[in-house]
């Protein structure tokens, strides 16, 4: 059986949408072949450095953890903000070499450790691992690099210094539209020529499970809330400190006489049409995909995500979606026919109000949606059969 | 179903072209409270969201129509249109954030108000349930036989 590790800074909840993405890939190649888990871990709030390496099991994973570099937001932001408005011309300058820690992840005795596990294919996941490739070169030669960037559309992917995540290795998987475009947006410089044979491109198809027997289940007490619609306002991930949000009164308000119901990080809520009722939801996957079966629509306030995994169980589950303009779920709701998008508020409005009074569109939009979801993100086994290809060759 | 295939970019422009005809930069839709809990139907008071005032607000808040362009023929009507013109050119923005800012002060006034009922309905149902106690109390008290 072949032998795939997998290195990533993001392994874990707490990652969000894209640890959810790097589970989701172990998980899929995992049924075909071993996988061991290198987990380049950044120090945590407290800065108590840990043991350099530590190994545990997470579920059917082997996880290697090893103290890693933490990343520089700060420096981050300023260089996406430069990214953002220079020019490609520009791009050298701004990614200067001070620049190259910027992103976190770098850390002492990872090539050795994954040289002692003895792949038969190495799998970077996140850009956090830009500086591997680079690393790996001798030491694990006999091995295929494959990566998985998880740029998303950032303009940080544009840093000289990240190149090799897609020009120096066998093989790139993207799962959206936009980090395609981003990857590729230079084709001469980063893909091709660092090796010696071309860097393949790879969309993943990443497929989900949506429990529709559970999900069918209607909450319990949301009976009394009859027509709701689930405003997203945070990446559903359970963690504490986030407060209703001042968007979810002022939906409620304009969308009419409707309930409303809030996912906004560990904060779950639903409000009565009159918003004095509300009712706390406990924050898990099922609970969501409850919401999203018994929902009028699903309204997406976040900015730009990796995956837009919630816009796609709305759509597997049948509720069309009304999402920004320009993220990876606008990418979903064009491309389904499954929902709508708006560029500012009033279109928001405007187009979650044309769902809700129309029950013919909203009807089509659903058949539309989960038809499409369910060909394109339904299919597990495709994507297992994508990711082995990817890692394996 | 007869309707497949719909294309959301078609349905997406019908939005925006009824959109663009629309002015200013305030919410387009917002529904008025017109509903109230029916216990305050026999409250002391009457609901907030009756008040005279309020409903002559929903009912003259919308202001486009007083922007229109004076009618009429002849030099002195031509002068009108021509003054409304130029004052326009000018004043038009101001006007239209004006429009805007009192037609939200009005759903602002009304969200207030809506509350405001739902409060004063709360309030009557829990003193309707006091005095149902006191009531049950009172004939317990009533029906126990005399130590």
């Amino acid at each position: 059986m072949s032998r795939i590790v997998l290195v990533t800074a993001r392994w874990g909840a707490s990652h969000g949408e894209s640890g959810a993405i790097a589970r989701l890939l172990a998980g899929a190649v995992s049924q075909r072949c071993e996988v061991g888990v290198v987990s380049l871990c950044t120090p945590g709030p407290s800065r108590v450095p840990g043991p350099a390496t530590k190994t545990r099991r997470d579920g059917v994973f082997l996880v290697h953890e090893i103290a890693a570099a933490a990343a520089m937001p700060v420096r981050a932001g300023l260089a996406r903000a430069a990214l953002s408005l220079g020019g490609e011309d520009r791009l050298p300058e701004v990614a200067g070499a001070r620049l190259v820690e910027l992103m976190g992840g770098r850390a002492s005795g990872v090539v050795e450790l994954i040289a002692s596990l003895r792949p038969d294919s190495v799998l970077l996941v996140g850009p956090e691992t830009w500086w591997l490739p680079e690393a790996l070169g001798l030491s694990v030669s006999g091995a295929r690099l494959a990566s998985v960037p998880l740029i998303g559309d950032d303009a940080l992917a544009d840093l000289v210094q990240l190149s090799p995540l897609y020009g120096g290795v066998d093989a790139v998987g993207v799962v959206s539209e936009a980090e395609r475009r981003r990857v590729t947006r230079r084709p001469e410089t980063v893909i091709g020529p660092a090796r010696s044979r071309p860097t393949e491109l790879m969309e993943l198809d990443v497929a989900f499970a949506v429990n529709r027997p559970a999900a069918n289940q209607l909450m319990v007490g949301m009976a009394q809330f009859d027509r709701f619609v689930v405003l997203l306002t945070g990446f559903p991930d359970g963690s504490p400190g986030a407060v209703r949000s001042p968007g979810h009164d002022y939906v409620g308000a304009g969308l009419g006489p409707v309930a409303v119901a809030e996912v906004a990080h560990g904060h779950w809520s639903v409000s009565d049409k009159t918003q004095l009722r509300e009712v706390p939801v406990r924050p898990s996957r099922p609970n969501l995909w409850k919401l999203l079966a018994h929902a009028e629509l699903c309204l997406d306030l976040r900015p730009q995500g990796i995956l837009g995994r919630e816009t796609l169980e709305s759509l597997l589950l049948g509720t069309p979606v009304v999402v920004p303009e320009g993220t990876v779920a606008h990418e979903h709701a064009e491309r389904s026919n499954g929902g709508l998008w708006y560029s500012d508020y009033r279109e928001m409005f405007d187009a979650g109000k044309a769902i809700l009074d129309s029950p013919l569109l909203r009807a089509t939009l659903s058949t539309q949606g989960s038809e499409w979801a369910t060909m394109r993100h339904g299919d597990q086994e495709r994507f297992a059969a994508q990711v082995a290809r990817l890692s394996l060759g | 179903m007869e309707h497949l295939p719909l294309d959301a970019r078609n349905v997406l422009e019908a939005l925006r072209t009824a959109s663009r005809q629309a002015s200013g930069e305030g919410p387009r839709t917002w529904i008025p409270s017109t509903s109230f809990d029916a216990l305050l139907e026999e409250a002391d008071v009457s609901p907030v969201a009756l008040n005279d005032h309020l409903t002559w607000l929903h009912a003259n808040c919308e202001l486009a129509q007083a922007l229109a362009p004076p009618e009429g023929s002849g030099a002195k009507a031509w002068c009108k249109r021509l003054i409304h013109r130029a004052v326009l050119a000018v004043l038009a923005p101001y006007l239209v954030k004006v429009q805007d800012c009192i037609a939200v002060s009005v759903r602002a006034i009304d969200t207030v108000a809506r509350r405001v009922d739902e409060q004063a309905a709360t309030q009557l149902r829990a003193l309707g349930a006091m005095r149902s106690d006191l009531i049950d109390f009172a004939a317990h008290l009533e029906e126990r036989p005399e130590e």
